[in-house]
């Protein structure tokens, strides 16, 4: 049977690494007693799939895991089982059964829903002249790395939406969908350090917090 | 609590991150106020130090008393120290983020002799004076333990307390002792009458310090629950001590001396103790650890039960080392865990004489038939362990090594098999340690290490992977084994030249060494190349470890003879160690 876990990742969480998130869940899952199948061969692991990575120092309300377990424990089971589990920071949403027509979870999700909060030196004007720029843009080109560590030039403007910048509470809070699709991920600090580079600052930006609100499909 | 905005900017420029954060799965929930606030440090990262089963112990121990609380503190990497620096912080603990200046104890667990330095290191990030007698009441009380401390003197004066043999036994009384008396000096003054515990500043120079160790493994602390690291460690899996001590008595080993007596736990306590274990923490691993695993007595019914237990939740049940015999290889083969095929032996010495010498009681048959059968069994990667510099050692023992890898290697072909055979020799640079048969004899000197080394490079064929390593470093350990308090200096030196992280063979500077040591007026080796004679009084001799100089010097004088001693588990040789510590002991 398969499950689908959604968890958020807070706190202290945000600065374990995404393969330590995936051992982190391993063991909880055997601390839990839930019996994960296994696939075939000469050096058979947990049939299990994670959500594309959150990179480190982000926060996220909405992450996944499926994991398909050998017996047919209700959703409802796996979620008391599991709860009690998880280490500091990593807090679950809730467990449903996957259905076998859906999508897995790499291919499941388009956006991302993110919140950039950050100080900087007059977050109105701020908020103003990055609204101008990016709403005005018909590309932002920015630099980053490829897998092979070459410097790349991409154009971010297609991989965003859904755009505002504005001044709360004496900092600059940038709201933005940005691209979950596969093979076309948005890196939230790719798109900060776009922005940086557009929209230079005097004392420069100082990054508070980044948090993914929801995904979605 | 220590300041969290601050900290949280740190963090985002340093690699690993939650090496420095804590809330680890299990992670102890800390006291309020009141409560004795005592730092577990550990003079290596957190990769390292979390590896480490005897903190892990500690830890858990002292969070249980209902007054105390048990932070841990690791050696940051360069980047956080550098970070640490630049803002003007101190070395926090990982639970709370509490500066380790504000702790009423810093416990430091050493090792191995090459971490000193980093505990300085430590101690300097932490605005702490290195040594006790610049520190005032107010600064916490810094305390060392660890298999180190057999020989305390090279480092006594950075210490205020030194524990002598197993922690558990004593640190919950000085937890109840500070509890009560919250004065340093007056602290100090009381626990000093503690049995196992070496307060440098106080002590007259002359008194026994004896060392403790628990007599009951069975009934001994054990934590429930153990911490679950988020990064990977060294030893990243569970580890379950079946026994503490080894029955074997090799001459050269300063392990199975210190721990003795031998003490097994049951194969019930081991069941349950492997269920906490498992329970709490989801390994998908459990290791049985001791000295020599092969040799405990339920070896063979624990492992059965553990495999009926286990197989079904896929956890794998593996021994970390193997004797050369076929016992143990039966083990290896049944226990699967070798999926690589890869075996690992430590026959010491090459030639047989010199297997006497040590006491390492194998023949040369025994190793060619064990590896004869893991050959037809399909292993084909063999890995083996020898040391150079051992006392009385010729030009013909270090061939010896030679041809007892040609051998091996020629030997392997007999039976016809598919893959080629992968051997690798790792030959160390021996260092005779204090409290071992050994303690009397002179190290190598670093030309006599060079000599021992060209020898084996033209005595050994390229086909055979030999690896080895440069005599420095081994100079310097065998310095601060064997020691006295002139060394205390040259600690601070080489760390004010630089040096820290030495254990870590990259980072070991032998020129910084070298000059630390001129500006101190000594010379890397003097201690090590000290010979002394069986009645010569000895810098470790205020250390009273249970076994005696006598018998030391017994089996000195027998290793001299080339003659061989048994084991404690076939006969019992008088040790020393006291009726009632040790289940083997004479009867008369």
């Amino acid at each position: 049977m398969k499950y689908r876990i959604n968890y958020r990742k807070v706190g202290g969480a945000v600065y374990i690494s995404h393969l330590d998130i995936q051992r982190a869940f391993q063991r909880a899952f055997r601390r839990a007693a839930l019996e994960l199948e296994y696939t075939e061969g000469y050096n058979p692991h947990e049939k299990l799939s994670y959500s594309p990575p959150l990179p480190l120092f982000v926060s996220s309300d909405d992450e996944y895991i499926d994991l398909e377990l050998s017996g047919a424990e209700t959703a409802q089971e796996v979620y008391g089982k599991l709860t009690g589990q998880l280490p500091r920071g990593l807090i679950l949403n809730g467990v449903r059964k996957l259905l076998i027509t859906e999508k897995p979870l790499s291919k499941t999700f388009v956006w991302a829903d993110y919140e950039i909060t950050a100080r900087v030196a007059n977050p109105a004007e701020a908020a103003e002249r990055i609204n101008e720029f990016v709403l005005g843009a018909q590309e932002i080109i920015t630099t980053k790395k490829t897998k092979s560590q070459k410097e790349a030039r991409v154009d971010i403007r297609p991989l965003l939406c859904e755009f505002e910048a504005a001044e709360e509470q004496g900092l600059l809070v940038i709201r933005s969908f940005l691209s979950m699709a596969n093979e076309m991920l948005l890196n939230p600090f790719t798109f900060i350090k776009a922005i940086e580079e557009n929209v230079p600052l005097e004392g420069g930006y100082y990054i508070e917090k980044i948090h993914k609100l929801k995904a979605y499909l | 609590m220590g300041d969290t905005t601050q900290i949280k900017k740190l963090l985002k420029n340093v690699l690993k991150p939650s090496r420095y954060t804590g809330g680890e799965f299990n992670e102890e929930r800390m006291k309020g106020e009141g409560a004795v606030n005592y730092c577990m440090a550990f003079p290596d990262t957190y990769e390292v130090g979390m590896s480490h089963l005897g903190i892990k112990i500690l830890y858990h121990l002292l969070n249980k008393m209902p007054n105390v609380n048990c932070e841990r503190a690791f050696a940051p990497a360069a980047d956080m120290a550098g970070q640490l620096k630049e803002n003007n912080m101190k070395l926090f603990s990982l639970e709370t983020f509490k500066p380790l200046d504000e702790f009423d104890f810093v416990g430091f667990s050493l090792q191995y002799e090459m971490c000193l330095t980093t505990v300085l290191y430590m101690l300097e990030l932490s605005g702490i004076p290195f040594k006790a007698a610049d520190r005032g009441e107010d600064l916490p009380i810094i305390m060392a333990g660890g298999p180190c401390c057999v020989n305390p003197l090279p480092f006594k004066d950075l210490f205020d307390i030194i524990v002598i043999g197993e922690a558990e036994e004593v640190l919950p009384a000085l937890m109840e002792l500070y509890e009560k008396n919250r004065s340093k000096s007056a602290f100090l003054k009381e626990a000093q009458k503690l049995e196992g515990v070496y307060i440098p500043l106080l002590h007259d120079g002359a008194e026994r310090i004896k060392r403790l160790y628990i007599e009951d493994m069975d009934s001994s602390f054990f934590p429930e629950k153990f911490i679950v690291p988020f990064t990977e460690t060294v030893f990243d899996r569970a580890a379950l001590e079946v026994m503490r001590g080894c029955p074997r008595g090799c001459r050269f080993c300063q392990a199975g001396m210190i721990y003795r007596p031998v003490r097994q736990k049951n194969v019930s306590t081991l069941l349950k103790q492997a269920d906490s274990l498992i329970d709490s923490t989801g390994y998908e691993e459990i290791s049985l650890t001791s000295l020599s695993t092969t040799d405990y007595m339920g070896c063979d019914e624990l492992l059965e039960k553990l495999y009926d237990k286990y197989a079904q939740r896929k956890t794998t049940v593996s021994l970390p080392s193997l004797r050369i015999d076929s016992f143990s290889l039966k083990l290896a083969k049944k226990m699967q865990t070798t999926r690589t095929m890869a075996l690992t032996f430590a026959p010491e010495a090459g030639s047989q004489r010199m297997r006497n010498i040590i006491n390492k009681n194998i023949s040369e048959e025994d190793i060619l038939s064990t590896l004869q059968e893991a050959f037809a069994s399909g292993y084909n990667r063999i890995k083996l362990y020898f040391m150079i510099g051992l006392p009385f050692e010729t030009e013909e023992d270090i061939l010896a090594i030679c041809a007892l890898l040609k051998k091996i290697f020629y030997s392997y072909g007999a039976s016809k098999p598919k893959k080629s055979l992968s051997l690798s020799a790792s030959v160390a640079c021996f260092v005779p340690k204090p409290h071992t048969p050994f303690e009397f004899f002179p190290q190598n000197t670093p030309e006599q290490f060079a000599e021992k080394q060209r020898l084996l490079v033209e005595g050994i064929p390229k086909k055979i992977k030999l690896s080895y390593h440069g005599a420095d470093m081994a100079v310097i350990e065998g310095d601060f084994a064997r020691g006295d308090e002139r060394l205390g200096n040259v600690i601070i030196s080489a760390y004010k030249k630089g040096c820290v992280f030495d254990s870590w063979g990259e980072n070991f500077d032998n020129a910084k060494w070298k000059a630390a040591y001129e500006e101190n007026g000594l010379t890397p080796g003097q201690f090590a190349q000290a010979s002394y004679g069986y009645e010569d009084s000895l810098p470790w001799d205020i250390i009273d470890m249970g076994v005696t100089k006598e018998y030391m010097a017994a089996e000195a004088q027998k290793a001299e003879k080339e003659a061989t001693t048994p084991g404690c588990f076939d006969k019992c040789s008088n040790c020393g160690i006291k009726k009632g510590g040790c289940r083997f002991e004479i009867q008369d």
